[in-house]
């Protein structure tokens, strides 16, 4: 222990000493563990972090259903209660859904997140109120109606101003006064990561919330609750998945209708719901493997640094050597000063990429309900950073001590100069080739994703977001019926319609590239479905008139919808070309009849064709879609979109007061411009094109500082060497080209390993590309050309040295 | 003491084979003050580096107190040097980071003495030596013979049985070279043996006798 801290002791003198080589060295590590334990934080808060508040979280799983073995959706009620009942793994099984709700105390209304539960939701979730109770079981019987509420404890604090006669309270969601019977502990912020719900309401009361008929808690073709359960004791995940499968065949026969092809899946409880948490992995996968990297380069960037300087110290190791030390008691020695800075480094780098991360704008994104993911610092994540360190400062720190303890002593005691020079220089030219290797890597994928970005503003979207702006009001939620609403709506157009500057307004029920899309299954007439499909399933939404004009969606047969388009006219849809030409090729679609499928659905006329536009993100091909008419087909959660001049600034506050003006309890969701709110559709994208850049940009500067430091160090052993070739007649040409060559003898190793790892790249990058050739020559040409440039830049200042040096002095040097 | 049987050494070269050193034999008794002379790349250094262990690529037999250090292991040999021998080098070699109480300290550090028994034996040398008020220094602060002397205190510490002195006056002024040999002389007198390469005759004849060598042969003895 003595002799530690004397080591450490001494490490630190050294780096006092040598100032430059510690804050180059240090800050190097920092970038490269910082940008690792940042991402590492999100990776912790998304997928690693047990949910907060919730009772041996281990022991609850959610429970998805599967269509053909795929995907992880919501259930039928009715499908529920049987798992609840004949899943033996479960000890208790809760159906919920979440919700957004219009809360309003008296002045005008926001917006809540909710959830709608069954009463054991709460002991799945294991937690006790913090003040009252929860839901009973006569609050979940057929056909009750409980106005009662739970509410968070934010909520509580933050709206009901925290006094302690919460309960009993009464408060109004979606115009229905609840009262207030419990409050969650302040530990408890629900599931789900970001979103953290508010008020709690018995599942029975969502009928009366969303103005629906109790017809959902019996019909199985009625998907819309999602279900969490807490397994029994001993019981483990896999048998739960087996025992729902084997309902889920049980059920498959016994109703073939609805759930033919159906199954179900078990899956721990996680921050990030089950049916998002296989995308992000990936995402969060791909960007762990680029922080990888970026800490390779910055390590092999240090150990060339840590070769260098132990070369520097040769006298002084081969001295402590012949005073008796052992190589293991110096390669310790040295262990401990590149433990030091990668100490410094990691600690410094821990807390600005944890600063950073948490700093990013989570709850900026352009959507309705407040996100907020808890990024703190957490136990898991510093220990991730500490062995980070630890690890590569043993693995990078030992490699140039014991390379630095191979010594002829009686050569480097004398003044012959480095005896380990040969073998120095080989371990840095490894380390700066690995580096020029890895930064190309890391330089290609932001290629990759720069091109990819580039590409999704050149991506024909199908629509033209410029100019264009956009709210939302859900009726169910402001306590609006029938035709009450459909007034409401037709008012609210005409009002934003006569704004100033406003050339179109129209509403949707869904709008493009906003990473949602409604669905459904129809039988087009005339068109035989494919061995095993009922029907085609289609892309869906309600619009109002004038929607294809305000999102300049060109038509391509027929016309768009029109006033007569009402309920007392034929039932009419627009369809999408892709629609048109899967299940009528080579024709226009005009005239033609779809069925939605559905008991009492009516046959819809085909009267226009409109071009395709992109769905949930922009990197979807495209699929059929249909358009039905908002007259024909009253729907209650409608977008407002405008087309107008003048900017957000100008148009937001128009808009929000011509919509309060017919309903000033409305609770509007935010206004964004079209551009923002379609921005979602190309966050992958963007959010990959910028970490890479920023992250590949790093690499090359480090590369470039590598390269520099083993062309300055070998210029400076090759002064007399280049004093012989001057006086031997070599001009400055040819003394720059020697420089040059050196750095580019560097660099072109690395580059040769690292052009397949570039086409391999491309194609694990694929889905993220947008069709973009994983052989694109931007990739395979301009980055690496790019690196090339950037060594030769990297050798200019030594090769300047070169051509200056002194034919006399350079002989003269030792 | 020290017995040398035929001791090589040789590096390979693209013409065959160069000699540095060829067929040393010879004794050194305890408490004796050898000299080894000779010309420049005689063989003199490579002959003190193969007695302190500093070197291991040779070939012979080199016993020291009866042990074969031909047979042993690199970890064994730097055992030995650990136990019985000191260096003293012409360029002094201290250590630049360190203060000169440290660099007094260190071999006894490398030798697992405990602290407190350290800052005892390093507080003697100091005494000894007369540089108490220097021992907060760096070798940058001292003068070449300064220098040399905390060299040799150094060497002496951990009460090596033989100092190694490799031109141990090579890079002082005559006065302070003096002022060293004195001090080495009066080493052996209380029973150091010592073993220096020097080219200076004044300074040769502080040995007992001179070994004198050229082109790796001991030509005189």
């Amino acid at each position: 222990m003595d002799q530690l801290l004397s080591d450490i002791r001494h490490a630190l003198r050294h780096l006092r000493r040598a100032p430059l080589f510690a804050l180059v060295a240090g800050t190097s590590l920092a970038i490269g563990v910082g940008v690792n334990a940042g991402l590492f934080s999100a990776v912790n808060a998304l997928l690693l972090r047990p949910v907060p508040g919730v009772d041996h979280p281990e022991r609850v799983v959610e429970v998805g259903r599967s269509n053909q073995g795929r995907g992880f959706d919501t259930f039928a009620y009715p499908d529920y209660l049987d798992l609840k009942s004949e899943v033996r793994a479960f000890r208790t099984a809760a159906a919920y859904t979440f919700d957004v709700f219009a809360y309003s105390d008296g002045g005008e209304g926001s917006r809540v997140t909710g959830m709608s539960v069954t009463p054991e939701y709460f002991s799945v979730m294991g937690l006790t109120p913090e003040r009252g109770r929860f839901f009973t079981a006569d609050e979940d019987a057929p056909g009750s109606r409980p106005t009662v509420a739970v509410v968070s404890h934010d909520f509580w604090m933050d709206r009901l101003g925290g006094g302690v006669d919460v309960v009993g309270k009464i408060i109004r969601i979606n115009r229905i006064a609840f009262q207030i019977v419990g409050v969650t502990p302040a530990d408890f912020r629900g599931q789900t990561t970001g979103v953290h719900p508010e008020v709690y309401v018995p599942l029975r009361m969502r009928p009366a919330l969303r103005n629906r008929g109790e017809e959902d808690f019996t019909n199985r073709g009625a998907s819309w609750h999602m279900m969490v359960a807490r397994l029994a004791p001993g019981a483990t995940v896999q048998e739960a998945d087996t025992q729902v499968k084997a309902v889920y065949a049980r059920l498959a026969q016994a109703y073939p209708r609805t759930n033919r092809n159906r199954s179900g899946a078990v899956v721990p409880l996680g921050l990030v719901p089950g049916p998002g948490r296989g995308p992000v992995k990936a995402f969060l996968s791909v960007l762990m493997g680029l922080a990888a990297l970026i800490l390779l380069v910055t390590c092999a960037n240090v150990a060339g640094m840590f070769v260098a300087r132990a070369s520097h110290r040769e006298k002084e190791i081969a001295v402590r050597l012949a005073l008796g030390a052992g190589r293991a008691r110096l390669v310790r020695q040295l262990l401990v000063e590149a433990l030091v800075v990668f100490a410094v480094g990691g600690v410094v780098g821990t807390a600005v990429g944890v600063m950073l991360v948490r700093s990013l704008p989570v709850n900026r994104l352009p959507l309705p309900i407040h996100v907020s993911i808890d990024l703190s610092p957490q136990a898991p994540v510093l220990a991730f950073a500490l062995a980070l360190t630890l690890g590569t400062g043993l693995l990078f720190g030992l490699l140039p001590a014991m390379q630095a303890t191979r010594l002829e002593l009686t050569d480097s005691l004398r003044d012959n100069g480095s005896t380990q020079g040969g073998r120095a220089g080989l371990m840095r030219r490894f380390f700066v080739g690995g580096q020029v290797g890895l930064s190309l890597v890391l330089l290609a994928s932001a290629g990759f994703f720069l091109r990819a970005l580039d590409r999704a503003g050149q991506v024909d979207t199908g629509f033209d977001p410029r100019d264009g702006y956009v709210t939302g009001i859900d009726l169910d939620l402001e306590g609006y019926r029938g035709e009450e609403s459909a007034a409401l709506q037709q008012r609210v157009l005409e009002r934003v319609r006569a704004l100033p500057g406003v050339e179109s307004a129209a509403m949707s029920a869904d709008l493009p590239l906003d990473m949602s899309r409604m669905g459904t299954g129809v039988m087009p007439e005339g068109w035989t479905p494919p061995e095993g499909q009922r029907g085609l399933g289609t892309d869906f939404t309600y619009v109002s008139t004038d929607y294809f004009a305000t999102l300049k969606i060109p038509i391509l047969h027929g016309r768009a919808f029109v006033e007569t388009d009402d309920v007392s006219s034929e039932p009419v849809i627009v369809v999408s070309r892709t629609f048109v030409d899967q299940v009528w090729p080579g024709e226009d679609g005009l005239g033609r009849q779809v069925q939605v499928e559905g008991d009492h659905e009516p046959w819809r006329t085909v009267v226009g064709v409109v071009a395709d536009v992109k769905g949930r993100f922009i990197t979807d091909r495209p699929e059929p879609m249909m358009y039905l008419p908002l007259e024909q087909n009253p729907h209650q959660r409608m977008d407002v979109v405008v087309r107008a001049k003048g900017g957000i600034a100008t148009v937001a506050p128009a808009l929000r007061s011509a919509i309060l003006g017919v309903d000033p309890s409305l609770s509007l969701n935010p206004v964004l411009s079209l551009e923002s709110s379609s921005s979602l559709g190309i966050f992958p994208q963007r959010l990959a094109a910028g970490l890479t850049t920023a992250l590949g940009s790093l690499a090359l500067l480090l590369s470039a500082l590598g390269v520099y430091g083993v062309v300055a160090y070998a210029l400076s052993r090759r002064v007399r060497e280049m004093g012989v070739r001057m006086a031997l007649g070599a001009g400055s040409t040819r003394l720059a080209l020697l420089v040059l060559r050196n750095g580019l003898g560097l660099a072109l190793p690395g580059m040769l390993l690292g052009l397949p790892a570039i086409v391999v790249l491309g194609f694990v990058l694929r889905a993220f590309l947008l069709g973009l050739s994983p052989l694109d020559p931007v990739a395979l040409v301009v980055v690496p050309g790019t690196l090339l440039i950037t060594v030769a830049a990297a050798c200019a200042a030594p090769a300047r040295r070169a051509v200056r040096l002194h034919p006399m002095e350079a002989l003269r040097s030792e | 003491m020290i017995r040398l049987r035929d001791i090589e050494k040789s590096f390979k070269t693209g013409a065959g084979e160069t000699f540095v050193l060829r067929r040393i034999s010879g004794e050194v008794q305890k408490g004796e003050f050898v000299t080894i002379m000779g010309p420049s790349g005689a063989g003199k250094s490579t002959l003190l580096s193969i007695l302190g262990m500093l070197d291991g690529d040779w070939r012979g037999e080199y016993y020291l107190f009866g042990e074969p250090v031909h047979a042993m292991k690199p970890r064994a040999r730097i055992e030995l040097n650990k136990r019985y021998i000191g260096f003293v080098f012409q360029q002094y070699h201290l250590l630049d980071d360190l203060t000169v109480y440290e660099n007094l300290e260190i071999p006894l550090s490398y030798r697992n003495v405990k602290r407190k028994e350290r800052e005892a034996i390093v507080a003697d040398a100091l005494d000894r030596f007369q540089i108490v008020g220097k021992k907060d220094l760096y070798p940058s602060q001292l003068s070449g013979g300064q220098q040399q002397l905390v060299a040799v205190a150094r060497a002496i510490i951990a009460e090596p049985s033989m100092i190694l002195a490799d031109e141990p006056t090579g890079s002082l002024h005559s006065s302070q070279g003096r002022m060293i040999m004195d001090l080495l002389k009066q080493l052996n007198r209380e029973g150091t043996t010592i073993v220096q390469v020097t080219h200076n005759e004044e300074y040769a004849a502080y040995g007992d006798r001179i070994i004198q060598l050229r082109d790796g042969w001991i030509v005189e003895e």
